[in-house]
């Protein structure tokens, strides 16, 4: 009988339901023009630019990945107001699953255009991600259309689907540098066209022998290679264009209708709700727009007097995209940068300055995600202004009658809506001056440790209460400016861990009393003005110029993460000046301390591409010297000057740099001394000659040469340079295919020679490189001096050089036969497995690498630097004896379920950063496991170095550190986001004799230190 | 190991060769460093404060023959018991400037003190190395009051701040801060801060 009644019920469901087949989407053409018919009846497409992206995510937000009930909530919230808008179908990409397409149709009866890019940002050739598609590429034309095939299969018989579409705006990717969107081309004349609309004209075909049902539109950038489409893609149905002229397409239509004989769907359009001229929100200007630009689409429907083609369009967009501008930074930042020009919206047009403000092209303004990582919206006047246009039926109407409804529509009268809305829940963004952000921390925690290790046996408390607060300011349009206070309440003396940035307030004299409750933590300062733009930063991070053809890394990136806290850095303070329009070459930076350590300095760019050919002139003056620092990770530097010259050659999917410098002219004619071996006893017994000598402005001479060749599933990486002995460049921080830990020293003093493969073969890349680097002048030995008292002679003694009291030292210079195996395995490729955010970014079941690194170091190294209590800066007396080094790291980011994994082991053989001998043999692991909003975090160090630079530097060692912390969160925990979470961390150190603060006791080899705590943390 | 690779001479040619720069083409070799005599000349000072710490006016001195080469180990004390006191005070302070001890500090001012009593300066400044001298015996006092020095042995250690004390007693000054003079368990005199 059950099952009898479960037959029934589905017999009704089916009949309710209707046919599982989809249905008939036809163009059809009569003397009054173009139609689009569903099932016969026609139908204007009142089409939207859909999409979910909550405030601080990006396009690699996986929205059809979460779970159905979060998306049933969104899409229930989005499409209903779609629906009462009068929207009948929403643009998707083909990585919308089929059975929300048909959920969509069958709840809101809303139909999905379903977008398959074709490559348009890269795509997967067998097994190797392309960033840019060779289309004229046998093998990447099938694999696109096997992609597109497979994608057009997927959605076979499934209700919703109301048309196909191709590419995106693909022919501007011709021209344009990045993905962002660049200012329009007027006119194309690149010959690459032709194989990317012929390829176009495959898939159409190709659809239509698999879909019989559904019409075929390209998604064109205006109506560029016209003549082109005309030429060789005859078999698409439907013109779709993204265009961006104004209130009026012009004769846009006319000239589809001419060259194609199509109709035409607007597959984009629209105006911003931002007034980049008055530097203010402007949801009147934006509504007036899109009215006037349906209005032009109904003139030139079917039957109402004009061309007759228009079958309708899809506004751009939705709602805000607050990733726009930079795309993977300042993503919780709406950005009020305009960046592109475009005189079709005159309102806000000034020749010569950008006034499209991407990231305010909503019809509606979203909020910031709750703690389900929802958002709401709240519709601009654009919405209300098209919800009373939509409900003219374009079919039943003529030319006067349409014009009068389009004209009785008044955006202003309709903006209090959206006043309303914005008054009431956005009053802080309407302010000057506003708090951003505010942070508490609060936490406590009780230690103890064995006599030995110095720490009272007696558990000793602790507390520590942070408060941070950020206050954003945009006094005048194009003027912003973010002040980050910090205030301490109390501050543990009883830490493990025993630097930390809240002991920033504490009186100098040793006391622990906190004296300086309140400090800067932080400030940015941003000033655009027609010609540059200003910024200003203190403690805050910026990018180095390294892609901006800064070949020899004078410009140094500024992410120090924690450190910077930790060892209370006065920097990075200074200015970036970055030129725009005719001075768009040119880049200054300038300041006390432009990156953590640096001199007072002053570099200036010019970076100009003549056809291919790009060239570089940089020159960097230190204006002085310095000679404190706060940590040996950002040791003081002398006093230098630096000019660089480079080029930047294209050839095919190759590239070619070549680069000079000239660093250190300031120490020519400085001492500087060297050993050279010889037969016999030597210098003081030393077995050495000992040579003095002067810097020669030869020197001061480097040249470099890089090649990168990309062979589709192989790449290659070649590199040469020579250094002259105080040719000093930085660090190279562009990564070149793979992010090999091999790297060539950026000092002077030597000549190298390196060069990588990755080779790709699906989700694996294994890629081996090698560096073989050798300094001109090898390092000093240490001999001590001796003195005759028979002859009255002094014999000076030979120590190894520092960079303080030297013109140059052997340190990272030094010579090194490298080898490295780094394999990758990532299945996920869109996302680049090294993006620095990756942590968040991979969400595949897994993705991996490991990196093996072998250092064959047969000489040994000059001295380094440390950094006392009290900021002085001493050269170390030595340097350990020659050693090789090596390290195994293993990385592993996995997604199961609700469950994230990141995790890494590693090992490694090496010396400490002193004088020290010993070899340390460390080796250990970490992870990070999230659930939901809990998070588990813990690692496992055995003989490994402590926290801080000093355990580096002087080689202190424990023979255990453990430390593990659990924690919920009103949110999931992200990288750099600061949520409220309430946690208990625990920590657990076994010292030794090697152990920092270790107190010596007859019998004892080891002792136990450990600390457990409870935090509180509160974030906006 | 410690070799050379004294690649520059050839490695510099060849940036010449590559980028025609005229300056990579005339490299001059260095010299070998053999020692240097050292002779003790009457002191002539250089700065007010040479000598005292934390001034590092010494590394500037041109009469300064450790400059370049500070003494370190054995031979800052074969200086000391040989080379005559205006030589054994630039060792010293020059030790001092690149690794301030009370040791050093001490053993500098009691060769300006014997250069003082001795005459061993240009007669204008021997005024100023007598205050030198009480200053740089102050300075133990007040910068390195847990001053230490070794017997020959290295194992004996005594204390620089208590001769400190006297030393500047004895030149007719009075030590400043709060130290004052105890007699120790065993009879002798000793200079604490209570």
């Amino acid at each position: 009988m059950r099952r009898l009644a479960a037959w029934i019920v589905a017999l009704c469901l089916l009949l309710v339901a209707g046919p599982a087949s989809a249905e008939q989407v036809k163009v059809v053409a009569d003397e009054r023009g173009m139609q689009l018919t569903v099932d016969g009846k026609p139908m204007m497409v009142f089409g939207m630019n859909w999409d979910y992206q909550p405030v601080g995510e990006n396009y690699s937000y996986d929205f059809w990945g979460k779970p159905d009930a979060f998306i049933e909530e969104a899409l229930a919230t989005d499409m209903s107001l779609l629906k009462a808008m009068g929207v009948n179908t929403i643009r998707q990409y083909d990585s919308i699953p089929a059975r929300w397409v048909e959920w969509i149709y069958d709840h809101y009866g809303i139909y999905t255009a379903v977008n398959n890019l074709m490559g348009r940002y890269g795509h997967d050739i067998d097994g190797v991600w392309v960033s840019n598609i060779d289309y004229a590429n046998p093998v990447h034309r099938k694999a696109l259309l096997d992609d597109l095939e497979a994608s057009v299969k997927r959605y076979a018989g499934h209700r919703g689907v109301l048309m196909w579409m191709l590419g995106n705006e693909s022919n501007y990717g011709l021209s344009w540098t990045s993905f962002e969107i660049e200012a329009l081309p007027v006119e194309g004349s690149d010959p690459r066209a032709v194989h990317l609309y012929s390829l176009y004209n495959e898939a159409a075909e190709l659809i239509h022998r698999l879909d019989g049902e559904h019409p075929v539109a390209l998604t064109n950038g205006d109506i560029q290679y016209l003549d082109v489409i005309k030429t060789v893609c005859p078999a698409f149905d439907i013109f779709g264009t993204n265009v961006y002229r104004g209130e009026s397409g012009g004769d846009i239509y006319r000239k589809v209708f001419e060259a194609t004989g199509k109709p035409l769907l607007y597959t984009e359009f629209g105006a911003d709700a931002f007034d980049a001229k008055e530097g203010r929100e402007d949801d009147v200007a934006q509504a007036g727009y899109l009215l006037k630009q349906w209005q032009d689409i109904y003139r030139n429907a079917h039957g109402n007097g004009g061309v007759g083609n228009a079958i309708g369009g899809f506004v751009f967009q939705w709602t805000d995209g607050w990733w726009k501008t930079g795309q993977e930074i300042r993503l919780d930042i709406h950005d009020k940068d305009a960046s592109w020009p475009n005189g079709g919206y005159p309102h806000d047009f000034v020749q010569g300055e950008n006034n499209m403000n991407e990231e305010w092209f909503g019809i509606t303004a979203k909020s910031a995600t709750d703690s389900e990582g929802h958002y709401s919206v709240r519709p601009r006047t654009a919405y209300h202004v098209l919800q009373e246009a939509f409900r003219l039926n374009p079919y039943a109407t003529d030319r006067a009658a349409l014009d009068a409804h389009f004209e009785a529509i008044s955006p202003v009268a309709l903006s209090h809506r959206y006043a309303a809305l914005r008054a009431e829940g956005e009053t802080e963004s309407l302010q000057r001056i506003r708090l951003s952000n505010l942070r508490m921390v609060f936490d406590s925690s009780v230690s103890a440790g064995e006599a030995a290790t110095g720490r009272a046996e007696a558990p000793a408390f602790g507390h520590t209460e942070s408060f941070y607060a950020d206050v954003e300011a945009e006094p005048a349009k194009g003027v912003w400016g973010k002040l980050s206070m910090h205030a301490v309440g109390g501050v543990a003396q009883n830490r493990l861990d025993e630097l930390f940035y809240e002991q920033r307030a504490l009186a100098a004299d040793g006391s622990g009393e906190v004296t300086d409750r309140l400090a800067i933590y932080g400030a940015e300062v941003k000033v655009e003005a027609p010609l540059a733009t200003l910024k200003g930063y203190y403690r805050t991070g910026h990018a180095h110029w390294g892609y901006d053809g800064d070949f020899f890394g004078l410009y140094r990136e500024t992410y120090y993460g924690p450190n910077l806290d930790t060892y209370k850095a006065g920097g990075p303070l200074g200015f970036e000046l970055d030129g725009k329009g005719a001075l768009s070459a040119f880049d200054l930076a300038f300041g006390p301390e432009i990156y953590w350590g640096a001199n007072p300095m002053v570099i200036g760019k010019f970076s100009e591409r003549f056809g291919d050919v790009g060239l570089t002139v940089m020159h960097q003056e230190d204006l002085l010297g310095s000679s404190s620092a706060e940590s040996s990770f950002a040791a003081p530097e002398r006093r230098n000057r630096k000019s660089a010259l480079s080029l930047d050659l294209p050839f095919g999917s190759h590239r070619l740099q070549l680069g000079g410098l000239m660093s250190g002219t300031p120490r020519v004619g400085e001492r500087f001394t060297y050993v050279e071996p010889v037969d016999g006893r030597g210098y003081l017994d030393s077995g050495y000659d000992y040579v003095a000598d002067e810097v020669q402005m030869a020197d001061t001479l480097a040249g470099r040469a890089r090649l990168t060749m990309d062979f589709g599933r192989a790449k290659w990486l070649l590199q040469g340079s020579y250094h002259g002995l105080v040719a000093e460049g930085g660090d190279d921080r562009v990564v070149s295919w793979q992010r090999w830990s091999l790297q060539e020293s950026g000092r002077g003093n030597h000549y190298a020679v390196s060069s990588g493969v990755a080779v790709s073969a699906g989700a694996l890349t294994v890629a081996p490189k090698a560096l073989y680097q050798m300094p001109l002048v090898g390092p000093n030995p240490k001999v001590d001096a001796r003195y005759s008292p028979q002859t009255g002679i002094f014999y000076p003694g030979i120590a190894p050089r520092n960079v303080l009291g030297s013109p140059f030292a052997v340190l990272d210079n030094r010579e090194t036969i490298g080898g490295e195996l780094l394999l990758v395995w990532d299945p996920t490729p869109a996302s680049w497995y090294w993006q620095w955010d990756r942590e968040d970014r991979e969400r595949g079941p897994l993705s991996a690498s490991l990196d093996l690194v072998y250092r064959h170091q047969p000489t040994s190294r000059d001295a380094n630097l440390a950094v006392l209590e009290n900021g002085v800066v001493v050269p170390f007396g030595g340097a350990p004896e020659a050693s090789d080094a090596w390290d195994a790291t293993l990385e592993v980011f996995s997604e199961a379920g609700p469950v994230r994994l990141r995790g890494s082991v590693f090992a490694g053989v090496g010396q400490a950063r002193g004088d020290s001998e010993r070899e340390v043999f460390r080796k250990g692991f970490s992870m990070t496991a999230d659930w939901d909003r809990v998070r588990l975090l813990t690692r496992l160090h055995l003989d490994d170095w402590g926290p801080y630079d000093y355990d580096r530097d002087f080689n202190l060692t424990y023979p255990l550190q453990w430390y593990g912390d659990l924690s919920w969160g009103v949110k999931a925990a992200r990288l750099n986001q600061f949520n409220t979470r309430v946690g208990l961390r625990g920590q657990v150190r076994v010292a030794d004799a090697d152990s920092p603060g270790w107190v010596a006791a007859a019998g004892v080899s080891s002792a136990l230190e450990y600390e457990s705590g409870f935090y509180l943390q509160f974030g906006l | 190991m410690f070799a050379a690779n004294r690649m520059r001479g050839w490695s510099a040619a060849l940036v010449a060769l590559v980028l025609g720069a005229p300056l990579a083409g005339c490299l001059e070799e260095g010299t070998f460093v053999y020692g240097t005599q050292v002779e003790d000349k009457p002191l002539r000072l250089h700065s007010a404060q040479v000598g005292i710490y934390p001034s590092q006016a010494v590394l500037d001195d041109p009469n300064n023959p450790f400059r370049d080469s500070w003494p370190t180990a054995t031979s800052k004390w074969e200086i000391e018991s040989a080379a005559g006191n205006v030589v054994a005070f630039y060792s010293w302070a020059t030790v001092l400037a690149y690794e301030p001890t009370g040791e050093a500090q001490y053993y500098t001012a009691l060769n300006l003190e014997q250069v003082y009593k001795n005459g061993q300066a240009v007669q204008e400044d021997l005024d100023a190395v007598k205050e030198l001298a009480v200053a740089g015996y102050q300075s133990v006092l007040d910068n390195f009051p847990d001053a230490q020095s070794f017997d020959a042995s290295g194992t004996v250690a005594f204390d620089l701040v208590t001769p400190s004390y006297l030393a500047i007693v004895a030149l007719g000054e009075t030590p400043m801060g709060d130290w004052v003079l105890v007699d120790s368990a065993s009879g002798q005199p000793r200079a604490v801060r209570p």
